[in-house]
């Protein structure tokens, strides 16, 4: 536990002082250079994106998602307010005095008319920051030249913070980010009470709340990337299963009368697999694999260009596998 | 919004400074009595290429063994004894001076934002008397390096649960740091040296 009783100490005019005892507590950390994480959020841009889509049930699913941080490599950091930056730089003031300062302030590097805004004290100097690697290659220079100091009064926008960003890399990001609902998988014939279907037989697939469409938007200011996905079918198959079965779309459910669109052949039964998990019965696990067609534009090409991209995650189910003994008669 | 402008004057000769004439004359000071605030007064030309002691009692820091230097390594040493300065006034204000965005990359300024918000976030107040040696200054066409050795051994340290010696929270023992600095046409400066990077390693 601190003590936090307040040592009193005679001061040199006789006066009593009252000052903070020495702490018994676990000391602080105490940032200084070598010892602090920067702090770069300044230049530190989200990426935004965006999915939606319509499933095979004729509703829509829409999300938002953050992506990762670009570093910007030049940025426009707030500074001081009005009074604070006159305060600081105004002759006599704190921030003059070193040559150094002296030399910039003749050459004209204080902000123009910096002693307009003097008074004011809700309104911010934004200035442009940039990273030692920009600066090093001269990109931060140039930025320097091209964007000197803002003034931005109580009512005005602040500068957005904008990064040269490369849209094929914003589509990358895209497909890593995107989020497409998986939808339920169903199967027939179902064994009442098991939910097993049977070796040998045609077991009909389907999967409902599919995504069918899909649209996926990466975004930092100025610049975007969009992908257009249309779904082109399923890939059926599991290791109960001799082959895999293609379907052309999400397959059909099953009512009496239907046509089959999507099925699999299990050549094994689970008997004699272990009990999975969450499971009450051995199962095989049934993957439902999405292929689609997309196509991408961006804020620098609107003319759809094709894509090739990786399937998400499937839909999957664990299905219980019985054979069926036939019974003859004679 | 309005937009700040980087403007370049010509260069004044006043007083006797080097380069002037004693023939030129010296101003006339005014004997009217100003009825409305005076203008800014035109900044002047510091004297060129010359070592500067910044060290001042009042933000309590102390410059030693300072050296004579001319040329491009004077300039180096005075933007790295303003660094230093500005450092110093950033720990003991838990405010980032505005200079830095006029004398370092935005590497250093986050450092120093870290820095702020470290100290902010625990409400810790620095003060006392800060020590720093710059030395090994080399200057290679628009590229500079240094070796700076950091003293806390005077600073004081306190937070709502009292003080704290140097030596409790890691200050005790001097810091050495190396810093490379590069020269550009910006003008960000009038000597436009700017800090790039600076490392914390070892002790001094």
């Amino acid at each position: 536990m601190l003590r936090a009783a307040l040592a009193v100490v005679i001061g040199v005019a006789g006066v009593l002082v009252a000052v903070p005892a020495q702490a018994d507590g676990t000391p602080p950390v105490v940032g200084g250079e070598g010892s602090a994480t920067p702090d770069t959020s300044g230049g530190a841009i989200s990426v935004k994106v965006t999915t939606s889509g319509t499933t095979n049930g004729g509703s829509s699913f829409s999300t938002t998602t953050t992506g990762p941080k670009l570093q910007a490599p030049c940025w426009f950091e707030r500074g001081m307010s009005g009074y604070e930056y006159y305060e600081f730089y105004k002759p006599g003031g704190p921030g003059r005095g070193a040559d150094t300062i002296e030399d910039w302030v003749y050459g004209g590097g204080l902000h123009d008319k910096f002693e307009d805004y003097k008074d004011i004290k809700d309104g911010y100097w934004y200035e442009t920051s940039c990273t030692a690697e920009a600066n090093a290659s001269g990109y931060g220079t140039q930025f320097y030249l091209d964007n000197p100091a803002i003034w931005v009064g109580p009512q005005d926008p602040a500068p957005v913070t904008q990064v040269d960003v490369d849209p094929t890399d914003l589509r990358d990001i895209a497909l890593d980010y995107m989020q497409l609902p998986v939808g339920t998988m169903h199967w027939n014939p179902q064994l009442r009470g098991s939910g097993a279907t049977i070796v040998g037989e045609d077991t009909w697939i389907w999967v409902d709340d599919a995504p069918t469409t899909a649209m996926v938007r990466a975004e930092v200011p100025g610049t975007w990337a969009r992908i257009d996905a249309t779904l082109t079918g399923l890939t059926v198959s599991s290791d109960g299963a001799n082959e895999d079965a293609q379907c052309g779309g999400t397959g059909t459910a099953w009512v009496s009368g239907a046509q089959k669109t999507c099925s699999i052949q299990f050549s094994r039964s689970t008997a004699g697999q272990h009990v999975k998990q969450g499971q009450k019965l051995p199962t095989w696990t049934v993957d439902a694999q999405s292929q689609w067609a997309a196509t991408w534009t961006s804020s620098e090409n609107a003319n759809p260009e094709a894509l090739t991209v990786e399937p998400p995650d499937p839909t999957t189910a664990e299905i219980p596998v019985m054979e069926v003994q036939a019974l003859s008669t004679s | 919004m309005s937009r700040g402008r980087w403007a370049l004057v010509p260069a004044l000769c006043v007083a006797l400074a080097a380069g002037c004439t004693s023939s030129d004359p010296a101003p006339v000071p005014s004997t009217t009595k100003a009825t409305t605030p005076s203008p800014t007064p035109t900044p002047t030309p510091t004297a060129a290429n010359e070592v500067q002691d910044l060290s001042n009692a009042e933000l309590g820091i102390e410059f030693e063994d300072v050296p004579s230097l001319t040329g491009a390594e004077a300039e180096v040493y005075n933007l790295l004894s303003t660094y230093q300065t500005e450092y110093w006034r950033t720990m003991t204000t838990n405010s980032v001076s505005p200079t830095f965005s006029v004398i370092s990359s935005g590497d250093v300024q986050a450092t120093m934002k870290g820095i702020v918000k470290t100290n902010k976030d625990g409400n810790i107040t620095l003060g006392g008397v800060f020590s720093t040696t710059i030395s090994d200054l080399a200057v290679d066409g628009d590229k500079a390096t240094a070796a700076i050795c950091d003293d806390y051994a005077r600073m004081t340290v306190k937070d709502p649960n009292g003080t704290y010696t140097p030596e409790q929270v890691g200050y005790g023992v001097p810091r050495h740091k190396d810093v490379t600095v590069t020269r550009g046409t910006s003008g960000t400066t009038g000597t436009s040296w700017t800090v790039q990077t600076v490392k914390v390693e070892g002790s001094c």
